[in-house]
């Protein structure tokens, strides 16, 4: 589980995240993950795993990985608002200012 | 451990029930699960330690609707935003008119204007306010509305550090670890921390109270009288696991939350609005008569959370953050919602928001909007997925069509959860659980409707109501705590 963890939470972050301080957000989203409440970090794994066998996230590209990241997130429905909230959340409680691509 | 009164939390309800009982009825213990909290943590530091299951809690019907509430020492009113308000006359006759509750504004004065003092409650002064707040006020007077006024709040030389969910760094905010306990236990009240609550029973002459401490060791308490206020997700829990009283079958129904949405607007130049206090004003207007607007800011990992977007938006509010203010709506809810408790599997909130409410909220932010890009922003964002969120121009946002949004699309939060246990449902007007002789509650699961305002006042008033009822029967000759 830990190899998927990783590789979803890396698709996911280096869409957002300069490359020096992936490895940073990565190991904190972890522990992040590992220290939620039983249910919720049942049903993270649980993401985390549909979206690796699922989508294949790991082997898209990052322009194709945005766009599923995009298109999740229009999701108007209750499952897909919680499938990308809890796909997100991990990174997005890591993320600080100066990681950020934009703030090169 | 043997105690005349015990009392589950030490939240809004718990705390103030322990105050005013204090001196007059034998000796009181306060049960609480959390721990007292570190000051000056990081945000999320305390998200973590002082929230209930690190704020993951919500309710889910169409959509789904967090609802945080505290873990902590102090409960809620350790991590809440300090806002003070009394409960509002009109909803005082409501539940006389449609629920024939005879509880009249006159027996809850007194405990007002006490609570006034305690906690040293009053308006934000205008160098307080932050910058987001006011731009918010310049908005609405520009589209025309009445000025938006400062909010009551209950602190002592606050400076404005913007943290108040979060833990008051400095003690300014007045919660009840800060201004209610310390006194509780100078006057030689007992406090039981880290220790929660597993079991509940209710025997001819006493009460027993089946605890695990940090350390998950077992302790049995044993009370002549139990108040349980343990906030209106947990004690509907308590009475229903352990059938107590009469009516346990209705608690957990009736919860209402305030469902809540926030709006955030991009400015040109830097606010640096963490700065000030974040809920410094407010404004109700009768064009939206079940809305309550407020001012609220949050950190930016948290507030990412609840920003509709992705990609390169995100990154662009992230990293703009320094120029983002941000205002929020609550509405009195007319729908209605459930809690339960699941073995194994924990929690269950069951929330459906009520076709109005939910065309309410959508209403109230667009308003929010509007004022922020009357008030010079370059751009605001909705907290909607599935539709067209983010707005850079005035006219387009007034006219957008938000006809085909659906519940499920909306991003929002329920900070005041409420009515779980409510009178005339499975408590009488003194707060007494029907079929029971020695239970109690006091917390806001007991409080009949939604108010449409903060409720932590009127939470602590019915508090203060119920031990003058308590300290009364104490007079009357068959009190076993007075024999004892
Ligand atoms: C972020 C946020 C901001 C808010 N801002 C405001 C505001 O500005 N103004 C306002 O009026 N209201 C505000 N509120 C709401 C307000 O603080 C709460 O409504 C109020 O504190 C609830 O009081 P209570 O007594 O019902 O429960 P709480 O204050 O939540 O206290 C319940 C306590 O019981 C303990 N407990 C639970 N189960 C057990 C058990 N089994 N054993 C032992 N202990 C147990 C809990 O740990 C907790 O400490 C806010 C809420 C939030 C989440
Ligand atoms: S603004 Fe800062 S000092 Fe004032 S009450 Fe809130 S956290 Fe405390």
């Amino acid at each position: 589980m830990n190899s998927i963890l990783k590789k979803v939470l890396f698709s996911y972050a280096r869409l957002h995240v300069q490359p020096p301080y992936l490895s940073t957000v990565i190991d904190q989203s972890l522990s992040r993950i590992r220290s939620f409440p039983i249910q919720y970090r049942l049903l993270t794994y649980f993401i985390f795993f549909i979206t690796e066998f699922f989508y294949r996230f790991s082997t898209l590209s990052e322009k194709k990985a945005l766009a599923l990241i995009l298109r999740l997130q229009q999701a108007s429905h209750l499952p897909g608002r919680i499938f990308i909230s809890l796909l997100k959340i991990p990174v997005l409680l890591s993320l600080k200012k100066e990681y950020l691509k934009g703030s090169l | 451990m043997k105690f005349d009164v015990c009392i589950i939390g030490s939240g809004a309800g718990g705390a103030l029930a322990a105050y005013g009982l204090q001196n007059t009825l034998g000796n009181i213990a306060i049960i609480e699960k959390g721990d007292w909290a570190k000051r000056n943590q990081d945000p999320l530091f305390s998200l973590q330690h002082y929230y209930r299951d690190q704020g993951f809690i919500g309710g889910l019907g169409k959509g789904f609707i967090g609802i945080p509430t505290g873990e902590v020492v102090g409960g809620t009113t350790t991590i809440n935003s300090g806002t003070c308000f009394e409960t509002p006359e009109s909803v005082i006759q409501e539940w006389k008119d449609q629920l024939h509750i005879s509880i009249e504004r006159s027996e809850l004065e007194p405990h007002f204007e006490t609570l006034k003092t305690l906690l040293s409650i009053h308006p934000v002064p205008e160098e307080k306010i932050s910058i987001g707040n006011k731009l918010f006020r310049n908005g609405v007077e520009a589209l025309g509305f009445t000025s938006p006024s400062p909010l009551n709040r209950d602190e002592k030389n606050c400076d404005g550090s913007g943290r108040c969910p979060f833990v008051c760094p400095n003690e300014a905010k007045q919660s009840t670890d800060v201004a209610i306990l310390p006194l509780f236990l100078k006057k030689g009240g007992t406090l039981l921390t880290q220790t929660t609550v597993t079991h509940i029973q209710e025997e001819k002459n006493k009460v027993l109270l089946f605890c695990k401490d940090a350390q998950k060791k077992s302790l049995t308490v044993e009370c002549k009288k139990l108040i349980i206020s343990a906030g209106s997700l947990s004690t509907p829990i308590l009475i229903r696991k352990n059938k107590l009283g009469t009516e346990w079958k209705k608690a957990g129904n009736g919860l209402t939350v305030h469902p809540a949405v926030k709006v955030l607007a991009q400015f040109k130049n830097p606010l640096y609005s963490s700065k000030g206090v974040p809920q410094a004003i407010g404004f109700k207007h009768p064009s939206f008569p079940y809305l309550s607007f407020e001012g609220v800011f949050t950190p930016p990992q948290l507030a990412s959370l609840v920003l509709p977007l992705d990609g390169k938006s995100l990154d662009d509010w992230l990293l703009q953050y320094d120029h983002v203010a941000s205002f929020g709506v609550l509405v009195k809810d007319r729908g209605r919602g459930t809690v339960r408790h699941y073995p194994g599997l924990g929690l269950f909130i069951h929330y459906p928001l009520h076709p109005k409410d939910f065309l309410d909220l959508v209403e109230g932010a667009r308003f929010i909007g509007l004022a922020y890009l009357k008030a010079g922003a370059q751009k605001v964002v909705l907290p909607f997925s599935g539709s067209q969120n983010e707005f850079l121009d005035f006219n387009d946002l007034k006219e957008y069509d938000f006809g085909s949004l659906k519940p499920s699309q909306l991003y929002a939060m329920g900070f005041h959860p409420l009515g779980s246990c409510g009178i005339k449902r499975v408590v009488d007007e003194n707060l007494k659980v029907y079929g029971s002789d020695r239970i109690f509650i006091a917390d806001g699961s007991v409080v009949p409707s939604s108010l449409g305002v903060n409720p932590q006042i009127t939470i602590m008033a019915f508090a203060l109501r119920l031990a003058n009822y308590l300290k009364r029967q104490l007079k009357s000759s068959d009190s076993d705590i007075r024999e004892s």
